[in-house]
């Protein structure tokens, strides 16, 4: 038995799920409960209703993992309170002055990191040779400026840091012989090309370690007090799991897991790996396409709280349409218009059908005989059922029009309808026959995380030569593997789910990007022995 | 008129707007731009008529691959080296530095360029749009010689390439930018700002500007991007050709040459949508967008600036962006008139790209 907990900002969702694989997993118990403001207390709330709930006879010793998402980093950073005071050491001078680090951050994250940077010698070419030499001097004045300025956790990027990230482990080192206590966040574990945007991501996730100590801290903490043994694990952003020593490490990675969790639930609720995700909630739509059971991602950079980063997020779409959404000129003949505002979570208190005063969505809903909620009272009775149809058709039209700009091809494509605002959506959408609402829907993203995988990515500049693709390709297909697998899946389960191979405008000798994601199934059995676990790539 | 903080974000979407799909994205050196300006000042942009006669027009453009800009950040100061060198060798002044290419993000760069060397900039380009090639310049046509290239790096490595021809200037240019780790800044066609008259395209700088600003209006004011894309068509004598939907992209993989004129060919399949509904598209694309034909005949064709923009997001697309499913408005702008004589369709007509298809002068819109 497995327990996948979502902590969003309204609700944590708990889920037990029996069954090891796919194919026989099932969900035993189901609770929502209001989120907490310490996350610990509403997930120990959870986990208490869900052991309630269980089954007569079963034991807390049957569950074998705990596996939790949560937005709590990302609400940490938007909010910009409880960060670490953190300083960026950069090597690649004397290239990359053009933009130094921190540039474009707004200025209140600038001022809540401490605003702290040092351009260093270092760095390497896309080949992997050197753009310049490490300088220890250097390092060590910024070491003992920092250390003096009180600063504690240090994010260290360098020029293609992808390619090799040696030095950022050099200068790591060093850094930590200076000043011992020294938290470092190197940037190659951030994976992708773009040495601004991953300096970015490096230097959210250094100033979140502190935050990190203290939630991994409470939250084992609570399971121990819950009587719970199984081990602990966080949900990342890319629907694949990390242990909490990693998680320690590398708290960012758990950006935007919530959308991942839902849609990647959602999914494995319908039976289908390959459909869109249409999570209607209370404000907004989000709308996004799992392939082969993963979101799909952008391809672009992604703002976090206005900062740019390389982070993998889902590409969703966000239309301002929700079961709370405003519904005007519903009746005095002008052209009637549906959101973007809503009354959102205050929809049981001020909807029609629920006795209060405003027109929304759900009411109209309720109007055309859509669905029953609420009271329909005579306010709602005395609506025009044809009216309301035409309000609710032309939304559905909307709301398909979207989905067919997520498309990537022009194949059938199954819609899985998921959220509790999904009752103002007919049983078919335009163009989009198969429309899918699987049971338990409302905690997909607790089901999201209870079934994640655990996975292992690289993203490299390498040189395919004319004869050379297959060996090469073969070689960097192995190293995903293999980084899988020291992050904690099981051998033989670990399966190439990504291959994105560009060829490099302008470069010589087939100089070709190539992005690999590899995805196992987590090794219950190696997860358990946490103290011989040695996770993915790590900072000396 | 000054570039400042103020106006060149709005000047960077009109950059990518120039761009026809092709140049990089603007947006990524514009953070450059920012920064040089707020370290020394705005950057002040010239006409030849402001210059002495005799001193020097410093033509600068990034080189080598965007994949490696990404990451090996150049200081933006390659310029000085440049600037330097260059009047070492000409023993004259510099007057003002050129942005070579006005299209994606050399226009911005240029703005960096010109404020960490401490010169003016000239309200002209080489292209009025981007192209791949080193000699795809108005300055080629015009018969200033390309030789000498000027070629530094982050490290203040300078070196200076003479050449008989085009053809050995670009081939021991791109030598050097190998040997550079594929990222460094270059100056070609430097003249005296009485060769330039004539010369160059006038008027790049203040026409991305004013493209820039057309579109923030629009979205300011509450319009569609249809109606910011008319508004762009109407104001530059170009044709807004249609509404689409992208229902797929296509390698030609048989056509691609070693040229890099040529090395990446794909073919675009449009179909129309609301007014257009009914309408089937074909584009053509390489490095930018080179040709857009309808029911076999030509509706728009390189040097004429294509651009797709998304209908959604307003963004104009770059080629490697475009993907299935996508929604976008096709524009056309008239390129510059020095173009569209025989020696400028001769290097960067449609036939430049391996497309056997001759040019014919844009139908502007009836307005």
């Amino acid at each position: 038995m497995r327990i996948g907990i979502d902590v969003g900002g309204t609700n944590t969702d708990a889920v037990l799920i029996a069954g090891r694989h796919d194919e026989d997993v099932r969900v035993v118990a189901a609770v929502k409960t209001p989120t907490t403001e310490d996350v610990t207390t509403g997930v120990l709330t959870a986990i208490g209703e869900l052991l309630a709930d269980a089954p007569d006879g079963f034991e807390r010793a049957e569950i074998t993992a705990v596996m939790i998402g949560t937005t709590h980093f990302t609400n940490a950073v938007v909010e910009a309170r409880r960060l670490t005071p953190t300083a960026v050491v950069r090597l690649g001078l004397p290239a990359t002055t053009a933009l130094p680090p921190l540039t474009g951050w707004p200025a209140r994250l600038r001022t809540a990191v401490g605003d702290r940077w040092y351009l260093c010698h270092g760095g390497y070419e896309y080949d992997g040779s050197q753009l310049s030499t490490l300088d220890p001097d250097e390092l060590r004045r910024a070491a003992a400026d920092l250390a003096a300025a009180g600063v504690r956790s240090v994010a260290v990027s360098s020029v293609f840091a992808p390619v090799n990230g040696t030095m950022e482990d050099e200068a790591a080192e060093l850094l930590r012989d200076e000043v011992p206590e020294l938290r470092v966040s190197c940037s190659h574990e951030f994976g992708r090309i773009g040495l601004l945007e991953r300096e970015n991501a490096t230097v959210l996730n250094a100033a979140l370690v502190d935050l990190a100590d203290e939630l991994v801290d409470a939250l084992t903490g609570a399971l121990a007090d819950a009587g719970i043994t199984a081990p602990l694990l966080l949900s990342q952003n890319d629907g694949t799991l990390m242990d909490v020593e990693y998680g320690r490490r590398i708290p960012a990675a758990t950006f935007a897991s919530g959308p991942t969790n839902s849609m990647r639930g959602a999914g494995f609720l319908s039976g289908v790996a390959d459909c869109a995700v249409i999570d209607v909630g209370g404000t907004t739509t989000d709308i996004g396409v799992l392939v082969g059971g993963f979101p799909r991602e952008t391809t672009s950079t992604t703002d976090v709280a206005g900062i740019r980063t390389n982070w993998r997020m889902p590409d969703v779409l966000s239309l301002g349409i929700g079961g709370g959404s405003l519904v005007r000129h519903f009746s005095d003949g002008e052209k009637t218009t549906v959101g973007p505002d809503s009354v959102g979570f205050a929809l049981p208190s001020r909807g029609l059908v629920f006795g209060g005063d405003t027109l929304t969505l759900t009411d109209v809903a309720v109007a055309a005989g859509l669905t029953r909620v609420g009271t329909t009272t005579a306010l709602v009775r005395r609506f025009d059922q044809a009216r309301a149809r035409a309000v609710l058709a032309a939304t559905a039209e909307r709301i398909a029009d979207a989905v067919d700009r997520m498309r990537t091809s022009p194949g059938p494509l199954p819609v899985v309808l998921v959220g509790g605002g999904s009752v103002v959506l007919p049983d078919t959408l335009p163009g989009l026959p198969d429309v899918r609402r699987p049971e338990h829907a409302d905690v997909a993203n607790a089901i999201g995380a209870a079934i994640a995988k655990v996975g292992g990515e690289l993203d490299r500049v390498v040189p395919i030569a004319d004869g050379t693709r297959v060996r090469v390709l073969t070689e960097l297909k192995a190293e995903a593997v293999a980084r899988a697998e020291a992050a904690g899946a099981r051998p033989g389960s670990v399966e190439i789910v990504e291959i994105d191979e560009v060829p490099l405008a302008y470069l010589p000798g087939g100089a070709t990007r190539v992005r690999v994601k590899a995805v196992g199934d987590l090794d219950l059995d190696r997860v358990q022995a946490p103290v011989s676990r040695q996770v993915g790539v790590s900072c000396a | 008129m000054d570039f400042d903080k103020g106006n060149l974000a709005a000047f960077a979407k009109g950059c990518d707007v120039l761009g026809a799909g092709g140049g990089g994205p603007a947006g990524q050196t514009l953070p450059a731009a920012l920064h040089a300006v707020a370290e020394h000042g705005p950057v002040r942009v010239v006409e030849l008529t402001e210059l002495p006669d005799d001193e020097l027009v410093m033509p600068c453009a990034l080189l080598g691959a965007p994949d490696v800009y990404v990451e090996r950040i150049g200081t933006g100061r390659e310029s000085v080296v440049i600037r330097r060198q260059v009047e070492a060798h000409f023993d004259r002044r510099v007057a003002a530095l050129m942005c070579t290419e006005v299209g994606g993000s050399n226009g911005p760069m240029s703005v960096a360029f010109a404020a960490h060397a401490g010169l003016p900039l000239l309200d002209a380009d080489g292209m009025g749009r981007a192209f791949p090639g080193i000699e795809q310049v108005a300055m080629q046509v015009a018969g200033i010689p390309a030789s000498p290239s000027v070629l530094a790096d982050e490290h203040d490595r300078v070196v200076l390439v003479r050449a008989e021809s085009g053809e050995w200037l670009e081939r021991l240019a791109r030598n050097v930018a190998t040997a550079f780790g594929n990222r460094g800044v270059s100056s070609e066609y430097v003249m005296t700002v009485d060769q330039a008259d004539g010369a160059v395209v006038d008027g790049s700088m203040t026409k991305a500007l004013r493209i820039g600003t057309v579109l923030e209006e629009a979205v300011r004011d509450g319009h569609s991007t249809r109606s910011a894309v008319a508004r762009l068509a109407e104001e530059f004598g170009g044709a807004r050709l249609a509404e689409c939907r992208v229902t797929g992209v296509h390698p030609i993989k048989n056509k691609a040459t070693a040229a890099l004129a040529t090395n990446t060919r794909r073919t675009i399949l449009l179909e129309g949508v609301n007014r257009d509904d009914g309408r089937w598209l074909r584009l053509e694309a390489g490095h930018e967008y080179h040709a857009v034909l309808e029911d076999g005949e030509l509706l728009a064709a390189t040097p004429d600036v294509i651009t797709l923009f998304d209908i959604h997001g307003g963004e104009p697309v770059p080629v490697p962006e475009l993907r299935y499913g996508l929604r976008v408005v096709v524009l056309a702008l008239p390129s510059p008139p020095s173009w569209q004589r025989p020696e400028g369709l001769a290097l960067v007509g449609p036939r430049a790209f391996g497309l056997s298809l001759d040019y014919s002068p844009l139908a502007a819109d009836d307005v």
